[in-house]
């Protein structure tokens, strides 16, 4: 029983994958406009890449040898589901449309492109064209190549198909057909040059499809700018009844097309090939597989020149269409050599591609080409959008400089009125030095003369390839430029220069002191000297000179300035101050105020002048030990 | 003050935003130009890196692919120009020294192809040589820290009373002092402060060395195109050159690309 569950659950979980497999499926096709082509010609290659389920495949283009890759183009996958009794059928498809150049003559191979999805891959078969020397080869027909050819399907919005035929002037062409046929719509018959014509294709069935339908000729559109409508909308069948009977009826391309020239113009056919019949549909007018091929018919315009104007030519090209048109600056001031970007938009109804204006011409100002970027906008089926110029100015010099208006002529088709509509100027503020304008570095890519625009012998090196980071870093002054570079540099030797200075300053007066201090400790002990001499000859007048002068060369010495000038207590306070002790300061002051009793007071007995000497040396002995504090700390 | 402060940051904020949006220009020109080079129109990516170096940008990478979309056009003196400016903005960068090799053995090559033989100079002066694969910024600073390095040596040597550390510090002076003095010729050579004039790359072939300033003056020779030389003065359109041959006289100022920009 176990068993059994896991085995049914193993068939259920095989039967929901088994639609994704099938849905992998890749057509995959490419087509040339011609497998001759001169050497000046430009080949178009077209590859289609179809796959039903929501991925798109993986596309390897090959290496194009030989040929130089002038335009590309990738068109955006649509998707559209069908029902047509089968479960939904989804399918993308995708469409690179290169512009080839061929750089050689002779015979040359275009490798296999390759198709990969889900691990399904297709591989076209290679591709030989042949370049001949000179210009205007015929082209030849279209060269289908052999496989797969199923393309697209076409996704449909609520465009409800109109019911009658050739309204509002336009154009409305359809052979109606019992079982199936293509009707093709425009809203004008008749457009001005560069106006819009909304043009829509339909498919008109009765019969049940048994897969997308088949394009076998995508309309040709020489001699207009088109720019696609449906996008990737969701197909919606809708139902309509044709001489009694009901069509299922589905828009397959619907695309605004703004005509380039005056004159007779064409969209040309579209041939479709349905696969239908199902046998599950026996209500269907027949049964059993049938394929039928189906075309439009070619929708022919008579475009008309833009009217003459009343009041003269307006200058310029005028634009079809609705357009205003303003600027900007960035910023208001800017320093000399600064960039500042000068934005344009333009902005309106109508082909904003075919918005033009001449680069500014400013003395004193560099201005560069622009960079153009397109914002193209189809709401409601009319055409507009923006399209943004933005200028680099560069200053030269400073000043006021007053930016021109950006102007256009532009002529309504609906009021069939020419106007004339311009952005306001502005002013930009330039302050700094004058730069001198650039000389050449190199020659220009495209001022050359006629002598160096002769093409150059092209060498076979294998350059390297180019950067595509950059941080785009401004020059700025080296350091050795920098006006404070050679003064740093020198600030060194001026900073040992000063501290040599001020060291053999620091050094001289060190020995200056040192040499008062023994000055004064050899006139101590000379002092001591003759107070020895004065005791033993029992002088007492001149022992206590000789006494009080030593304790005061004593003390000069250690305190490295003279002690005299105060009054004994004066005296004691400063020694106090100097860190003396105070049974020192008590026992020295008290030798200096003995000596000045004693040299008033008359005569002394040998013993008592021996007993003020041993108490003089011994004062000196402990002076010796005494270590100042600083003058300044006291 | 708090509405001082709230104005300064308005400022700041603006010049900020400002700064982004020029920041954002030159990037997307950049990403033009490059998309251009990958497609192969040459012309337009030299267009687009020109107004690069025009808007004031002086980055090794751009003249780096101007170099090399030149080359790929054809256009070798010119490559010769941006690759050597590429190694003045960026000195030891591999990819250009090797796009400025190729460029001058591709120029030697075709004039050996056109005349039988052709002289290949690669070897610069032996002063730059020395120099080239570092930068005047690199050199100035090694110069400032051999400076202070050299007077904080002999600070210390007055300061020291050891015997060993004295004699080490003794023998470092001196060869710190050699080390600035070659620093400074060194820096003095990469600013080219020794030479007289412009350093400046003949961009054609064949570029006419005049007696005058004048295109009627006679010929005195023909310049190479990718060979070096120096411009001493411009008048009108005329520039007096003396080229790495020691060849002297007066060439059109179009025909020379000046190595540094500013």
């Amino acid at each position: 029983m176990r068993r059994a569950c896991l085995g049914a659950a193993l068939l259920a979980a095989i039967s929901l994958l088994l639609p994704a497999i099938v849905l992998a499926d890749i057509k995959l096709q490419v087509r040339v406009d011609r497998k001759n082509i001169a050497l000046d010609d430009t080949l178009t290659l077209q590859v289609s890449v179809e796959s039903r389920g929501s991925e798109a495949p993986d596309v390897t283009m090959p290496e194009l040898d030989g040929f130089e890759i002038v335009s590309q183009q990738v068109q955006r996958p649509m998707q559209f589901s069908f029902n047509f009794g089968q479960g939904a059928v989804v399918q993308s498809s995708m469409v690179y449309t290169y512009g080839l150049r061929p750089t050689r003559v002779g015979a040359i191979t275009i490798k296999p492109i390759v198709a990969e999805l889900a691990g399904e891959r297709r591989a076209t078969a290679p591709l030989t064209i042949t370049v001949s020397q000179g210009s205007g080869s015929a082209p030849t027909p279209p060269d289908p190549d052999p496989g797969t050819a199923d393309q697209t399907a076409q996704p449909g919005g609520d465009d409800t198909p109109p019911s009658n035929v050739s309204k509002n002037g336009g154009l409305d062409l359809a052979e109606v057909d019992g079982s199936a046929f293509i009707r093709a719509v425009a809203d004008k018959a008749a457009p001005y040059v560069g106006e819009q014509v909304t043009v829509t294709i339909y498919l008109y069935t009765r019969e049940s499809l048994r897969g997308p339908p088949a394009t076998e000729t995508e309309p040709t559109t020489d001699g207009f700018w088109i720019h696609d409508l449906l996008g990737n909308q969701q197909l919606r069948e809708q139902r309509q009844v044709i001489q009694g009977a009901v069509y299922a009826v589905y828009p397959l391309r619907r695309f605004a097309a703004f005509p380039l020239r005056s004159g007779e113009l064409s969209i040309g056919t579209m041939a479709l090939r349905l696969d239908t019949g199902s046998v599950l549909d026996i209500f269907g007018p027949r049964r059993g597989n049938q394929q039928l091929s189906r075309k439009s018919a070619p929708l022919v315009f008579q475009v008309k020149p833009l009217p003459e104007p009343t009041g003269g030519q307006p200058p310029g090209d005028p634009l079809v269409g609705r357009f205003e048109v303003e600027s900007k600056l960035d910023r208001a001031q800017s320093a000399t050599g600064d960039a500042v970007t000068l934005t344009v938009v333009v902005r309106g109804v109508g082909n904003v591609r075919d918005v033009k204006f001449p680069t500014p011409v400013i003395n004193g100002l560099d201005v560069l080409e622009p960079e153009i970027k397109d914002l193209i906008d189809a709401t409601g089926d009319r055409v507009g959008g923006t399209r943004e110029l933005r200028y680099l100015l560069v200053p030269r010099a400073p000043g006021r400089y007053e930016l021109p208006k950006f102007e256009l002529t532009t002529f309504d088709p609906a009021t069939e009125r020419y106007a004339r509509v311009g952005s306001t100027p502005l002013t930009l503020e330039v302050v700094g030095n004058a730069i001198a304008a650039q000389p050449s570095t190199a020659p220009a890519a495209d001022d050359k003369t006629a002598d160096e625009a002769k093409p150059k012998p092209v060498s076979t090196h294998e350059w390297q390839p180019i950067r595509t980071q950059s941080a785009l870093a401004r020059r700025s002054a080296l350091f050795a430029e920098q006006p404070w570079f050679w003064p740093l540099l020198g600030l060194p030797a001026v900073l040992y220069a000063g501290w040599q200075i001020a060291r053999s300053k620091r050094k001289r007066m060190q020995a200056r002191a040192q040499t008062a201090q023994s000055r004064a400790e050899q006139e101590a002990r000379s002092k001591l000297d003759a107070a020895s001499t004065a005791a033993k000859q029992q002088d007492g007048k001149a022992f206590f000179a000789a006494a009080a002068a030593t304790v005061l060369a004593t003390l000069q010495a250690r305190l490295g300035e003279p002690a005299t000038g105060y009054t004994h207590g004066q005296l004691r306070r400063y020694l106090s101050e100097r860190g003396m002790n105070d049974a020192l300061v008590h026992e020295v002051v008290g030798l200096l105020e003995r000596a000045d009793h004693a040299r008033f007071g008359g005569a002394t007995t040998a013993a008592a002048l021996d007993a003020e000497l041993t108490a003089l040396k011994a004062a000196r002995d402990k002076l010796a030990g005494f270590v100042p504090t600083a003058k300044e700390a006291a | 003050m708090r509405k001082l402060a709230l104005s300064a940051a308005l400022v700041l904020a603006s010049l900020a935003l400002t700064s982004a949006a020029r920041a954002e220009s030159l990037d997307r020109i950049f990403s033009a130009a490059n998309e251009a080079c990958f497609r192969g129109d040459f012309a337009a990516a030299i267009k687009g890196y020109e107004q690069l170096e025009q808007a004031g940008v002086r980055d090794a990478d751009v003249s780096f692919n101007l170099a090399t979309a030149h080359a790929r056009r054809g256009e070798l003196g010119a490559a010769v120009l941006y690759f050597s400016r590429a190694l003045w903005l960026r000195p030891g960068d591999d990819g250009a020294e090797e796009g400025l090799s190729a460029a001058q053995n591709e120029l030697a090559k075709g004039r050996a192809d056109r005349e039988g033989e052709a002289e290949l100079q690669t070897r610069p002066p032996l002063a730059e040589a020395l120099v080239r694969p570092i930068s005047a910024d690199g050199l100035a600073v090694a110069m400032l820290l051999s400076c202070i390095a050299f007077f904080g040596c002999l600070v210390a040597w007055s300061t020291v009373h050891r015997a060993a550390q004295k004699l080490a510090l003794g023998v470092a002076a001196p060869l710190l002092l050699l080390a600035l003095l070659l620093l400074t010729g060194g820096l003095l050579v990469k600013l080219d402060a020794l030479r007289e004039g412009e350093p400046v790359i003949v961009l054609r072939e064949g570029a006419p060395l005049l007696e005058g300033p004048d295109d009627k003056a006679q010929v005195r020779k023909q310049a190479l195109e990718g060979q070096g030389g120096r411009v001493l003065r411009t008048e009108g359109a005329h520039s007096e050159t003396v080229l790495d041959t020691g060849a002297r006289g007066w060439m059109a100022t179009s025909d020379l690309g000046r190595l540094r920009p500013d």
